[in-house]
């Protein structure tokens, strides 16, 4: 049975425990609350865009395209995204776990070049047989601009020059403060909808030529997708964290009342140990009748 | 043919930063490359890259109303027209 002392050092560091996780909560909603309002502002731009991507060039109908070229994918690059940092709950481990299985499948039939982006991924990969083409971590989610730029600019060379066959990001999409859903996309090629096209379709006007609007319009597709994959994965690893949070603190809480129950059982049975020697002692007395 | 031709349209404009504009409307100016288009309900489908000026547009309660843009892609379809503007400028 543990002592008194011993009870009341650990009741007091699972305190200090406490008062870190719930600072770190206060920290993750506020960061949450800002990432979450971005998300949902900017959403409608975010899915508007690749819809109307896919709607112009199914109108053209050009598969030579340099972005819409499909071909055998022999060599493809796995974009990763995950946090920096840790204390997340399964954020990072989930999506690592997926990316995995996927890596796994695609093993067979290509080559695959895999850039992580954050620290997490960083690390898992720098164990891995794969090869890392680049990497991108720290501060990440005050840089996404910045690396969104870069990051389109050299797949875009990339991929037009035929060096890659296909680029997929694998991100945690944010759903709801319950959890992220992983998402696997395609980047590029772009995917063109090869639907049928109805029958009172009516052959649209260009200005100026198809080409040129459909160029200054995938001009932009790489980086806006792939800033929307990076905010996305923004707003739900604030969202796990504050989960996560949320959840060590309760947990916290309850440790601390069982804690305090048996406390309170040592200290009672302490007592009444000590007072039955009193008067064990009491009686002795009297009995010898002094 | 005329009997087909829907009333209003629905105009929404995005940018990169949020919905700009959501609205029912009879009527809108945008500014091409080469100067402004108007376009009326029954407009053919079309899609064109904007210029810089501003999207004005005539609600269905008959208000006029602006907004404005730099760059862009419009697509016009029967009954709807989607505005996509400032993607080059956001950073």
């Amino acid at each position: 049975m543990p002592t008194l002392i011993d009870l009341r050092r650990r009741i007091q560091s699972i305190r200090n425990s406490q008062q870190v996780t719930q600072a770190m909560k206060t920290v993750a909603t506020a960061r949450y609350k800002k990432a979450h309002r971005l998300v949902v502002e900017r959403r409608p731009f975010w899915h508007t865009f690749p819809e109307l991507a896919v709607s112009l060039t199914r109108m053209l109908n050009l598969p030579e395209h340099p972005y819409l070229h499909v071909r055998r994918e022999r060599k493809i690059l796995v974009v990763v995204i995950t946090s920096d940092k840790g204390l997340c709950g399964s954020f990072n481990s989930n999506l690592l776990t997926t990316a995995s299985t996927f890596l796994e499948q695609k093993k067979a039939a290509s080559e695959i070049l895999v850039i992580p982006v954050g620290k997490k991924a960083v690390n898992h990969f720098k164990r891995s047989e794969f090869r890392v083409e680049k990497h991108y971590f720290e501060r990440v989610d005050k840089r996404i601009p910045e690396i969104s730029d870069e990051l389109s600019r050299y797949l875009e060379y990339q991929f037009i020059f035929q060096k890659l066959d296909a680029v997929y990001v694998l991100y945690n999409e944010f759903r709801s403060i319950l959890g992220p859903r992983i998402t696997l996309s395609r980047l590029l090629p772009v995917v063109s909808d090869s639907g049928e096209l109805s029958a009172t379709y009516l052959e649209p006007d260009w200005q100026p030529e198809a080409n040129r609007v459909v160029d200054y319009l995938l001009k932009f597709y790489l980086k806006n997708q792939l800033q929307h994959f990076l905010f996305e994965s923004q707003a739900a690893e604030q969202a796990s964290r504050m989960m996560a949070m949320e959840n060590a603190t309760k947990n916290a809480e309850e440790l601390i009342s069982d804690l305090v129950l048996l406390l309170n059982k040592i200290r009672q049975a302490s007592i009444t140990k000590e007072l039955l020697e009193i008067q064990t002692a009491v009686e002795a007395i009297r009995q010898q009748g002094v | 043919m005329s009997a087909e031709i829907p009333a209003a349209f629905h105009l929404r404009v995005i940018s990169p930063e949020r919905l700009l504009v959501e609205a029912e409307v009879i009527e809108v100016q945008v500014p091409g490359l080469d100067g402004y288009l108007g376009i009326w309900p029954g407009h053919r489908p079309l899609n064109a890259c904007l210029g810089s000026g501003e999207i004005i547009y005539r609600t269905t309660d008959n208000r006029e109303e602006k907004v404005p843009v730099k760059g862009g892609i419009i697509q016009v379809e029967n009954d709807r027209i989607l505005v996509l503007t400032g993607m080059g400028d956001d950073d």
